[in-house]
Order: C-alpha cells, then sequence, then structure tokens
C-alpha cells in the first residue's frame, strides 16, 4: 500500500453527486488521493492550486463546460501534460473529436464501468512512476 | 560394442516404465492445475464484478438517504439513472393527477411527449417498452418509464434490476411526502438536460 505521500492525485470534476460518489468509491479502494470539483471553473481553480496526478472531467457541467475546462487546464504551462479523461454519455459522442482536438487523452462513457475506470487510470499513472 | 546383459535390459525396460508413468502422472497434475487455476480465476472474476454491481447498489443507495427533501430524492433519482443505470430517454410520473399521470423529471424526448400529452396507466403501459412501478404496499403513487439505455448499453443488468427496486420504493416514498407536506403543484422539478 502506498504511503500517504506518496498515493497519487486525481481531480474528479462532475456536478453529478451520483457519478462522483461512483467514481470516488472505485478510486480510494485503489489508493489513490481524490480531490472533487463540482463544476469546470471549480476544476480548473483547483487543479492549478493542487497539481493532480490525474482528471476525470465530465463534459456537461455548468457555469463551465468540460471543454472549456479542457482548454483553460492546456493552457497552463505546468498542466499541459496531465492526463486528462473526459467522461461522458453516448449522446454526446459527436463532441469526442473537439475533446481530442482539444487535448483530452481518453475518453470514458456514462455509466462509468469500474473495471475500464482502473485499467485507464492505472494505465496513465503508472507509465510515470507507479501505483503500486 | 558393449555387451548389455539381459538383467540390465529388463531394469533399463522398467526404469523407462517409470518415467513414462511419472509423465503421464504429471501430464494429469498438469491439467488438474491448469482448471483448478481456470476455476480461481472465474471466481476471481464473479467476485470483482459481483463487487462491482454491489457498489453499484450501495452508491445509489447512500444517494437516496442522503437526498433530504422530495425534490432532492427525485433529482437523485435522475442522477442514478442517468449514472449508475446508464439511461438516455426517461421519465419519472406520478398519479395526483389521476386519471392521467404527471411526468415531474426525466431526461430525452419521453419526458417532453408525456408532459405535452399525460397518458392513462393503461396509455402508458400499452405505448412504453419498461416501466417500473413506483408502489407504497399495493397503492400505485406513479411511475418510472425507461425508453432507451445509452447505446453501449446491453440492456438491463440483475445489479439494474435491484438499482430500479430501490428508487421505486424512494421515489414513491418522496412523492407521497411531497404530497403531504405543501400540495404537489408546488413542487416544482425542472428536466435534467
Amino acid at each position: 500500500m502506498p504511503s500517504v505521500l506518496s498515493r497519487k492525485k486525481i481531480l474528479l470534476v462532475d456536478d453529478s453527486p451520483t457519478a462522483i460518489l461512483w467514481q470516488r468509491l472505485i478510486l480510494e479502494a485503489d489508493q489513490y488521493e481524490i480531490l472533487v470539483a463540482n463544476d469546470g471553473a471549480e476544476g480548473v481553480r483547483l487543479a492549478k492550486a493542487e497539481q493532480p496526478d490525474l482528471v476525470l472531467l465530465d463534459v456537461m457541467m455548468p457555469r463551465m463546460s468540460g471543454f472549456e475546462a479542457l482548454r483553460a487546464l492546456r493552457a497552463e504551462s505546468a498542466l499541459r501534460t496531465m492526463p486528462i479523461l473526459m467522461v461522458t454519455t453516448r449522446s454526446e459522442m459527436a463532441n469526442v473529436m473537439e475533446g481530442y482536438e482539444s487535448g483530452c487523452n481518453e475518453y470514458i462513457t456514462k455509466p462509468v464501468d469500474r473495471t475500464e475506470l482502473l485499467m485507464k487510470v492505472r494505465s496513465y499513472l503508472r507509465s510515470d512512476g507507479a501505483q503500486q | 560394442m558393449t555387451a548389455v546383459d539381459a538383467g540390465e535390459i529388463r531394469s533399463l525396460r522398467t526404469e523407462l516404465l517409470e518415467a513414462h508413468r511419472d509423465v503421464a502422472r504429471l501430464r494429469v497434475q498438469n491439467e488438474q492445475l491448469v482448471a483448478s487455476n481456470r476455476d480461481l480465476s472465474q471466481q476471481l472474476t464473479s467476485a470483482t464484478q459481483s463487487g462491482g454491481e454491489l457498489l453499484r447498489t450501495i452508491v445509489a443507495f447512500r444517494q437516496l438517504v442522503e437526498a433530504g427533501d422530495a425534490v432532492g430524492t427525485l433529482r437523485s433519482i435522475a442522477d442514478i439513472l442517468i449514472n449508475i443505470v446508464g439511461t438516455e430517454d426517461f421519465a419519472v410520473l406520478t398519479t395526483t393527477e389521476m386519471p392521467t399521470l404527471r411526468a415531474v423529471i426525466g431526461m430525452g424526448p419521453a419526458v417532453e411527449q408525456l408532459r405535452l400529452a399525460p397518458p392513462t396507466l393503461a396509455e402508458l403501459t400499452a405505448t412504453r417498452s419498461r416501466i417500473v412501478p413506483l408502489l407504497i404496499a399495493d397503492h400505485l403513487v406513479g411511475a418510472i418509464v425507461i425508453d432507451t439505455l445509452l447505446p453501449h448499453r446491453d440492456g438491463f443488468s440483475i445489479a439494474d434490476e435491484q438499482v430500479l427496486g430501490l428508487l421505486s420504493t424512494f421515489a414513491a416514498t418522496a412523492i407521497v411526502a411531497a404530497q403531504q407536506r405543501s400540495g404537489w403543484t408546488r413542487l416544482h422539478v425542472a428536466e435534467v438536460a
């Protein structure tokens, strides 16, 4: 089990309390430290302040959409290479290209599958220094 | 060429036979180990899936318990239908204006259609493929209509059915609580878009 200091930090950005709780329970059980933001603007603020190791970003959110938040995050030099996984429903898939063009690394569809989420998160966090 | 006596040949034959038997025995053991490994692997996969399904139900239950008032409960129900069950087109209806049912929350075309043309219960059951009745004991207080799941969802799983069962009880209770508290007409619930 990683120590508190070595735990990777994941920022969840979603306006759905259910989605947040679901992702949080899955990822906390895998020993990640979780930060939560309820909209895009809060997500950008928290990402700048906390420099998480990975961000899970919902597409449809109030105040600032996931795409706007994504562009704002990529505009920050310190956050340019941070893995960002967009979380979307199938009906939003028309926007997938926009997401990749704006700099997201990967898409996950809702409802988020536990195994898929863990595999994708682990693969991104393992490559830069092992979350074991 | 070295001469080998009959006794030595017999001894070598015996050793060879034993070696063959050992190989056969090891093959059987190996097959048993492979089968056992496969079985353990299946059990692990099954346990992981069961754990995930149980977690989904726990998340739904926690959200409903923490929702607070009736509006919060209905919003939680919509949130769970989207994020846990994976519905794309659904509506929650009440029986407060019988003989027709009134759509109070939902997403997609279903809720709009049902708001524009409130159906009777008979019309609802005749035209919709999946209806979850909202019951308190035997008393019907509403229904959840699910027209479509997200395209990548392959039908309802057992865990989905458990979550829907949970939702039906909580939705029914929330609706009755709202009716008793302030009158349903004051309960304004926006569409979740």
